[in-house]
């Protein structure tokens, strides 16, 4: 009872200290792959083992060591908090949602559904504007409001070329929409709002490779190319002064947002291309201590090739033009034969720092540190398994001399099944 | 123990979704690179054009009879219908009915009003005039001589219960009007009364129209009367009144034209004065899509010559119909205007009329209606006698437009 108490108090205690949001506003959003974990199940780790022995759920060259068929939900709640002056923001939404079949331990396929990139960011101009009008002085404030983002359809496998080598790949779809909303306030009169909507879409293939170096030493390798870059469907609505004060732009008794909808020509959309066009490689070094404990170091490097332009109101006006990041890992596996409850535990620590560099031609920098815990329980015969992992960090926005607190906690719950095999009659 | 334990982890994941709930404060930061911005711009390039319609007076609150500033009112009209549902001038035939007298009054405001200065009433079973249409070129040769004289009222005096003064009622007995009031063999009857001074002097009343109130103060035919009921063994005698409110009634109102002055631009019911202004918007002076926060019109008005508080009518035009002369008086206004929702009105200050045209400049932009001017009157409900003169003379002053819009 006392340990309930003491978690209960960590947890209320960590909810109210920490927080996440400063980095949905740059470029296409936040990448979910560089938010903190990519799933519960996975902790940090992205190309090293961490969702159980020799597998990773996010490197397909892994997929084809898993026993069964695994169905894997994971739901995340992120928060970030920035002070001076303080805003906190938090959101929770589904993080990931795979499905991988290996095939007779030599390849594997998989699917899966996850958020790309995050928009959501509501961002109030630092000061006031004085504008002398007629000899009346008025004072403006701008806002900028987006919300929705990118999603990835995946969907790869592998083929185990030959004891040494596993080839692995997915062809990432990328699709979504968002909706941007600028707005200026004049004084304490009604709002003038421009909005537009934007449609995403765009395809990028990663290549994965693991090459077992002996039986404690594994050395995994990942490559992102752009296929067809991110184009953009956008569609700007026509400016109005929202007298309702509902932000949306209507007609109805008594106040009527100026002018009528009905007296406007609404623009063409109009098509984008290349907005966003990354291309990465990531590398992991795996060792294994014991049986049941490997320690790994994971090194990436990002880079997106966009073209900029002036059509699309990116709220805080920058790009996140390169990324490098170093990850330290380990995680305790669980003992399948073992009676004791607590070797049914699998613990996941990790450690990462994290270096983006805004726009392509400035030393802005954004600098990101983050520990993370995990604990992951298998249960059932087959492996079933539930996940836990909670990341915090600080993020150093160098550039604006800003601290940002954030945290982020995952669950998933992996469902493991014979898929395709006719069962016998009971 | 089994138990505990799924307590204990639910209890856990209860607290997290409970303590992790969304928020969404707003991220100060710099937004000048936001594209919406405010500008000014003001257009002073107008120009106004007076022109004359002959004056109609029928939907101001207020009958007007006598002489006043240029402006002659030589005879008021007021009709009266049938009732609907119920026709109660079927009284003044009933047979089970003993009409005891008829009356028509008139209600005023003026509290000063004397026995040397009312009208005579007169009577005429026909149709005189449309209180829209008819202007005094319909009444030059006007006579009463196949109209019934009435004679002039005596005057009541509404008085509340503290003896302060409500309103001035003028009253006419008309039960001489009896049989011409309901006649049956008339298939077009029309009952037209109408006030005018005996002598041609400088009398001068104003009454209430039945513009000024829903029935209250409208002028009004009351026709008293009393009938018997009876049981085995009672006659009861009862008396009664019935009102018949008048459907229309309407001043003619002549000016002497040629007192108005050529070189100034005003505006006035009672000279059929009206204005037009025109101005050349620089639709290319605005970026696209922009939208437009405040458009005012700014007139300076003289007020040495000017009454304050004057309501006056802005209304842009769709399209001309004809040449407009400013020597020529029109029949009916020559613009075509576009009313509502454009159509606007203020009243002027001491010396200046500000009105909103946002509405307007705003499709204009949007090139939804035609630059082709903006019509400038005199409310309906102006006193016809006063009259409001631009000042379009001071250099440092002149008319301008003020426009604050939002540019993408």
């Amino acid at each position: 009872m006392s340990s309930l108490k003491s978690l209960l108090i960590i947890i209320s205690f960590c909810s109210f200290i920490s927080a996440q949001g400063m980095m949905n506003g740059y470029g296409i959003g936040s990448l979910f792959e560089n938010q903190g974990s990519i799933s519960g199940s996975n902790g940090l780790s992205k190309l090293s083992s961490a969702f159980m022995d020799n597998v990773s759920i996010s490197n397909p060259s892994t997929w084809q060591n898993l026993n069964y068929t695994y169905l894997s939900v994971s739901y995340s709640f992120d928060e970030a908090l920035l002070k001076e002056p303080s805003s906190l923001n938090g959101y929770s939404s589904l993080s990931n949602i795979s499905w991988i079949l290996p095939l007779k331990s030599k390849s594997s396929l998989g699917i899966s559904l996850a958020p790309y990139s995050d928009q959501r960011i509501n961002v109030l101009s630092d000061s006031t504007i004085t504008f002398v009008a007629f000899g009346d002085t008025l004072e403006s404030t701008k806002k900028i409001k987006r919300v929705g983002g990118v999603v990835s359809f995946k969907l790869g496998g592998s083929r185990v070329l030959n004891s040494k080598f596993t080839f692995g790949n997915t062809l990432n779809f990328l699709f979504g929409s968002s909706r941007n909303s600028e707005s200026i306030q004049i004084s304490s009169s009604s709002t003038v709002i421009q909005k537009s909507r934007q449609r995403y879409t765009g395809l990028l293939n990663e290549a994965f490779l693991s090459f077992k170096i002996n039986q404690k030493n594994i050395i995994f390798a990942s490559y992102l190319m752009t296929v067809n870059p991110l184009n953009i469907a956008n569609k700007r609505k026509p400016l109005f002064d929202d007298v309702n004060n509902n932000e949306y732009h209507d007609y109805f008794s008594p106040l009527y947002d100026f002018p009528n909808p009905d007296s406007l020509t609404y623009p063409d959309e109009k098509r984008l291309a290349n907005v966003h066009s990354p291309s990465s490689y990531h590398l992991a070094f795996e060792t294994r201590l014991n049986n049941r404990s490997v320690l790994s170091v994971e090194i990436g490097s990002y880079s997106d090739s966009y073209e900029e332009n002036t059509i699309i109101q990116i709220p805080l006006n920058k790009t996140i033009s390169s990324l490098s990041t170093q990850k330290i890992l380990f995680t305790r596996f669980s003992d399948k034969l073992s009676l004791n409850i607590v070797d049914k535990f699998i613990t996941r620590l990790g450690f990462q720092n994290k270096k983006s560099i805004l726009e392509k031609d400035t030393k802005d920098i954004i600098t990101e540190i983050g520990v993370s815990a995990g604990l992951g329980f298998r249960f059932k015969k087959m492996g079933n398994q539930i996940d836990f992992n909670y990341y915090y960090g600080l993020r150093d926005y160098k550039m604006l001399k800003k601290i940002e607190y954030f945290q982020q906690f995952q669950l998933s719950t992996s469902l493991a099944d014979l898929w395709f095999v006719k069962r016998r009659q009971k | 123990m089994k138990v505990s334990c799924t307590n204990w982890l639910f209890s856990s994941l209860f607290i997290l979704l409970v303590s992790l709930s969304c928020s969404d404060d707003p991220i100060n930061s710099n937004l000048d690179h936001s594209s919406l911005r405010l500008d000014t711009l003001s257009i002073t390039n107008l120009s106004f054009q007076n022109y004359l319609v002959y004056p109609n007076n029928g939907s101001n609150s207020n009958l007007y009879l006598g002489r006043k500033n240029n402006i002659e009112s030589s005879a008021i009209f007021i009709s009266m219908e049938t009732p609907n549902p119920v026709n109660y001038w079927a009284i003044l035939r009933d047979t089970n009915v003993t009409v005891d007298s008829i009356r028509l009054e008139i209600s005023s405001t003026d509290s000063t009003l004397s026995f040397e200065s009312l009208p005579n009433l007169y009577f005429s079973p026909d149709s005189h005039f449309s209180e829209n249409n008819s202007t005094y070129l319909d009444f030059e040769n006007l006579s009463f001589s196949s109209w019934s004289s009435l004679g002039t009222p005596r005057i009541k005096m509404d008085l509340n219960d503290s003896s302060n003064f409500i309103s001035t009622t003028l009253v006419w007995s008309i039960d001489t009007l009896k049989e011409a009031l309901y006649d049956t063999l008339d298939t077009n009857l029309v009952r037209t009364f109408s006030l005018q001074f005996l002598e041609n002097d400088s009398n001068f009343i104003e009454l209430l129209s039945e513009e000024a109130g829903y029935q209250t103060t409208d002028p009004k035919v009351l026709i008293y009367y009393r009938f018997e009921t009876s049981s085995e063994d009672t006659t009861v005698y009862d008396t009664t009144f019935r009102t018949i409110y008048s459907a229309s009634d309407l001043s003619i109102l002549k000016p002497d034209q040629n007192t108005v002055p050529s070189d100034k631009i005003g505006l006035s019911n009672g000279l059929g004065l009206r204005a037009k202004m025109f101005v050349t918007i620089p639709i290319d002076s605005f970026s696209i899509g922009s939208v437009i926060k405040s458009a005012n019109l700014l007139i300076p008005i003289d007020s040495s010559i000017s009454d304050s508080n004057y309501k006056i009518i802005i209304d842009p035009i769709e399209s001309e119909s004809q040449y407009v002369d400013s020597s020529v008086i029109y029949l009916e206004d020559p613009y075509i205007s576009y009313g509502a929702p454009y159509r606007d009105f203020n009243s002027t200050t001491n010396d200046k009329y500000i009105i909103s045209i946002k509405k307007y400049l705003q499709n204009v932009l949007l090139e939804n209606v035609n630059n082709v001017g903006f019509k400038i009157v005199a409310d309906s409900n102006n006193d016809p006698f006063k009259s409001s003169w631009l000042n379009l003379t001071e250099l440092n002053n002149k008319p301008v437009i003020k426009i604050v819009y939002v540019k993408p």
